[in-house]
């Protein structure tokens, strides 16, 4: 009972401007899940793996700005750039080395190197950028408050969803109208076929694997901005509840990773201004979605049933 | 000769994947103790229809219903595969599905498992129960390994034996589960006609000694017309014909079906 | 077995519960609690084993299965006397407070609590693809983290529990793991050991042999979080103190390169394995400390480098060495008769049927 009349003061507290504010930081987290959501849900459909390394680019996408901007004094928009190139590039090696090598490997194999790829992305932080957290460089263009009427909102908070949007007309562009993104699709719908009409496999991957990876530059750099304490485990929670944004929309969907990630985005930060008594268990609250997604609509909302050739 | 009791029915069994209808309205009857083939040209939905049959999919319509020897029919329509291998229906792959890195001897066994009645922990603290059951599979599995002479490979690795000892294996590992209906998919493939020869003489052999009914899918015609009590034709996912071989082999219809039909004809 | 294995099983094992004797009143404490932490790691490794090995199901959630037994031992071990010593921030819930629970007992429940939870996660997620347990299990042993940080009436939240009773024993430790390989064996060389194997190498041919998938996959699975739990028991009565930082997702890691090195199905690999992984991470603690020559410091060598070497050897391990020391081989008594009677013949005869 003491459960629901919390619940209930809490709304009656609630201003219109406060849960405007609410829902502004929700569609922002929303669309930093989306991004990175999507390099999830794209190698996913292609290689059929889980790319445990990727949240570990988003957390050295994290570093590559700090360098840039605290470290070299680059200014920060062309850091953003810098980073984005960088992070790409790293990517791909990591495609290149880990999972390039185990193409024909059992599924299991090719896990484990994901594993190791992350872990050993997560132990060179530690080792070379310590495991003290950092201060993410401040961009006071970006991090300043704006008031609109009476809602307080931190201006990354409004910019995250319009980059995000472009970013996402972008990607759609390249998927669905270059000639690239027919081979990417062929690919995803059937691995065999593709390869056997010629298209360039390998060449594909790496597009994909560039692709997810600037997303997960770009998710980044405003995760910092939004975020600002930077640690060699700052991309596991967010990678996790990402895949998890992944398998809801529909694991290989492109459109379903963005719902996904808002879903979770929303959710996460309207739970805990709703029940602020369960704000400790908020990372929680993804997982939960999971197992009940998982137990009503296994392939997610937007994902295909497909059944195993045998 | 006599029609004896049905075993295995379909009722206007249907299957669609997205829009391909890979199998549309099929009806069977599978007498006992009868080796019945279906036949058809590449992509017909022969192994679709297995898979419906056996569990692997559910059909988007229709009903398979299964009568076991002596009890009554029930409908085995979207049971679970495993279920459906415990009721008596056992099967074989086109392309092979053995457990590739376990012995000879394992594959066979694991196929016991089903009737397996102690628990995971009687047979673990290997139970004295539990040791009489596994005494009984042992003897099983000797005897069957013995009849298709592999029991003097039966430590080598399933993938490591020669092509034709792999089908036999599998079918022996499909005997193991006890059936009442064997499934088999093009067991033939890929068979020299001596080799096919034997298989066929074999296909009789396990018949009559654990009183089988055989349904089966092959393209080998020599061997389907020998053996087959009755024949069911199958093209872009229809029926389109049924009956003795003899009927079969002079129907107009099944031989446009493999032959394709000329267009000025 | 035979009568000749059986016996010298019953051998092997007493000569190796001497040698735990002779630990237990030889050794100093720092190396009886390296041997108690290798036999650990491979309980938690062989749990691992037998669904990411045998039952081909790959599950991350050992570190999580662990906490919950290291934290059922750690809330019911200590004695109620000291309690309010430790849970001074928030005072123990009134419902456990009085509950003491001796260590064999706690284990046992530790262990039940882990395969319970196995069951909840297991019910969803084992009937589909198999990479999604990867992420559920990953995902529950944060959550876990998670739960035990805020129950902190019951677990004490961030602050850990201190004071539970340690026991350095190599003979106990030593006794536990052995009951555990051996009931690990005989499973895994029963009908339902083949059945697990069944389901690794080939799914749907296992069910269409009659192989229940949900069912043989969920006891795998509940069986491996049971012996986790037990494992991770006696981990907190071998570190003495309990917080949620012990049991970072992370720590599974451990347990994953233990069973690619040693070989995902076999279970004397895993217990070679732990043993190389477990002295390994000890020995290479040299690589933290900064290296001096000539009055210089290598650069190279400081905390964190551990680590590093540690990933890059899992990641060596699953891109050029796949299938481990033992790959899916057993140690067998037959195999060593062999050797020791012809140790030349035995190798060169092994090496022509790879080859044959």
């Amino acid at each position: 009972m003491d459960f629901l009349t919390q619940f209930f003061q809490v709304i009656a507290n609630m201003s219109a401007a406060s849960l405007a504010q609410h829902i502004v930081n929700g569609i922002s987290l929303g669309s930093l899940y989306a991004l990175i959501a999507i390099g999830y849900t794209m190698v996913y459909g292609i290689l059929l793996m889980i790319n445990f390394a990727h949240a570990d680019i988003v957390m050295m996408a994290c570093y590559f700005a700090f360098f840039g901007i605290t470290v070299f004094h680059i200014p920060w928009y062309l850091t953003f750039i810098l980073v984005i190139i960088a992070t790409a590039l790293l990517g791909v090696v990591i495609e290149r080395t880990a999972y390039r090598p185990l193409r024909d490997a059992p599924k299991n194999s090719v896990l484990i190197s994901a594993i190791g790829a992350s872990f050993l992305l997560e132990n060179l932080a530690n080792y070379l950028f310590s495991g003290r957290p950092l201060r993410f460089p401040d961009i006071p263009l970006l991090s300043q408050t704006i008031g609109i009427g009476s809602v307080q909102i931190q201006a990354i908070c409004l910019v995250i969803p319009v980059i995000t949007f472009i970013s996402l007309i972008v990607l759609l562009h390249i998927v669905n109208h270059t000639k690239t993104g027919m081979a990417m699709r062929a690919v995803s719908k059937d691995y065999e076929i593709a390869r056997v009409m010629g298209v360039n496999i390998d060449r594909v991957i790496s597009i994909t694997f560039i692709i997810g990876s600037s997303l997960a530059a770009i998710g980044a750099f405003m995760w910092g901005v939004r975020y600002p304490g930077i640690t060699p485990l700052l991309g596991v929670m967010p990678g996790l509840k990402c895949f998890i944004a992944a398998v809801i929309g529909g694991i290989g969907n492109i459109k379903g990773a963005v719902i996904g990630g808002f879903i979770l985005g929303l959710g996460e930060v309207l739970i805990v201004a709703f029940f602020p008594q369960l704000s400790g268990y908020r990372d929680a609250f993804a997982f939960i979605v999971l197992i009940i997604i998982l137990f009503y609509k296994p392939t997610g909302l937007l994902g295909e049933k497909t059944t195993e050739k045998v | 000769m006599a029609k004896t009791q049905t075993v295995l029915k379909t009722d206007t069994m249907t299957m669609r994947f997205g829009g391909v209808t890979a199998v549309f309205q099929l009806n069977l009857d599978i007498r006992e103790h009868q080796i019945v083939a279906l036949i058809g040209p590449n992509g017909a939905g022969k192994t679709t229809a297995f898979n419906m049959i056996t569990g692997v999919y559910t059909p988007t319509e229709g009903d398979v219903i299964y009568t076991a020897p002596g009890a009554d029919p029930v409908k085995i329509t979207g049971k679970r595969p495993s279920d459906i291998a415990k009721m008596g229906i056992a099967r074989t792959f086109q392309n092979i599905r053995l457990f590739k890195d376990l012995s000879v001897y394992e594959n066979v066994m694991i196929a016991k498992h089903l009737h397996l009645k102690s628990n995971f922990l009687s047979a673990t603290l290997h139970l004295p129960w539990y040791n009489k059951e596994q005494r009984a599979m042992e003897a099983d599995v000797e005897k069957l390994l013995r009849s298709v002479d592999l029991w003097e490979l039966r430590h080598e690795k399933a993938s490591s034996l020669p092509y034709g000892k792999q089908r036999r294996l599998e079918i022996v590992r499909a005997l193991a589960t006890n059936p009442k209906i064997l499934l088999l998919d093009e067991p033939a493939a890929g068979m020299n006609p001596k080799e096919t020869e034997e298989l066929t003489e074999f296909i009789r052999q396990i018949r009559d000694e654990y009183k089988l009914t055989i349904f089966m899918i092959e393209h080998h015609m020599d061997l389907v017309m020998e053996i087959s009590d009755w024949i069911y034709v199958l093209d872009f996912g229809m029926l389109i014909a049924e009956g003795t071989p003899a009927e079969i082999q002079n129907n107009n219809r099944v031989i446009e079906a493999y032959l394709g039909v000329d267009e000025d004809a | 077995m035979s009568k000749r294995n059986m016996i010298l099983t019953v051998v092997g094992l007493i000569v190796l519960f001497a040698g735990a004797c002779y630990a237990q009143f030889e050794l100093d404490s720092y190396l009886r609690r390296i041997i108690n932490l290798c036999l650990i790691y491979a309980i938690i490794g062989l749990s691992m084993n037998l669904t990411n090995g045998f039952a081909g199901q790959f599950s991350l959630g050992q570190a999580g299965f662990m906490a919950l037994g290291a934290y059922v031992v750690g809330v019911f071990t200590v004695p109620v006397e000291l309690r309010a010593n430790v849970f001074y921030a928030v005072p123990m819930n009134p419902l456990i407070a009085d509950i003491q629970l001796p260590l064999w007992l706690a284990l046992i429940v530790g262990g039940l609590l882990a395969a319970l939870v196995a069951f909840l996660i297991g019910t969803p997620v084992l009937r589909l693809r198999g990479d999604y347990l990867a992420i559920a299990t990953l995902g529950f042993s944060e959550i876990i983290r998670i739960v035990i940080t805020n129950a902190q009436s019951f677990t004490n939240g961030a602050l850990g529990i201190k004071d539970i009773p340690t026991i350095n024993d190599v003979r106990y430790i030593f006794l536990v793991t052995a009951i555990i390989f051996l009931f690990i064996t005989c499973l895994i060389n029963s009908s339902y050991g083949r059945a697990f194997k069944a389901i690794r190498e080939d799914e749907i041919a296992a069910e269409a042999m009659g192989v229940g998938l949900f069912r043989h996959k969920c006891m795998a699975f509940m069986l491996s979080a049971f012996f986790a739990g037990i494992g991770g028991g006696l981990y907190a009565t071998l570190l003495g103190t309990v917080d949620p930082k012990n049991f970072l997702f992370t720590l599974t890691y451990n347990f994953l390169l233990i069973i690619v090195l040693g070989g995902m199905g076999s279970i004397t690999g895993s217990m070679l394995g732990s043993i190389i992984v477990t002295a390994g991470l000890e020995y290479l603690r040299i690589f933290d400390e900064p290296w001096e020559i000539f009055g210089t410091v290598i650069p190279l060598f400081r905390p964190g480098f551990r680590m590093v070497i540690f990933s890059l050897l899992l990641m060596i391990c699953v891109l050029f060495w796949r299938k481990g020391i033992m790959g899916t081989e057993e140690f067998t008594w037959d195999k060593f008769v062999a050797f020791c009677k012809n140790p030349f013949k035995y190798f060169t005869r092994k090496g022509a049927k790879n080859h044959g």
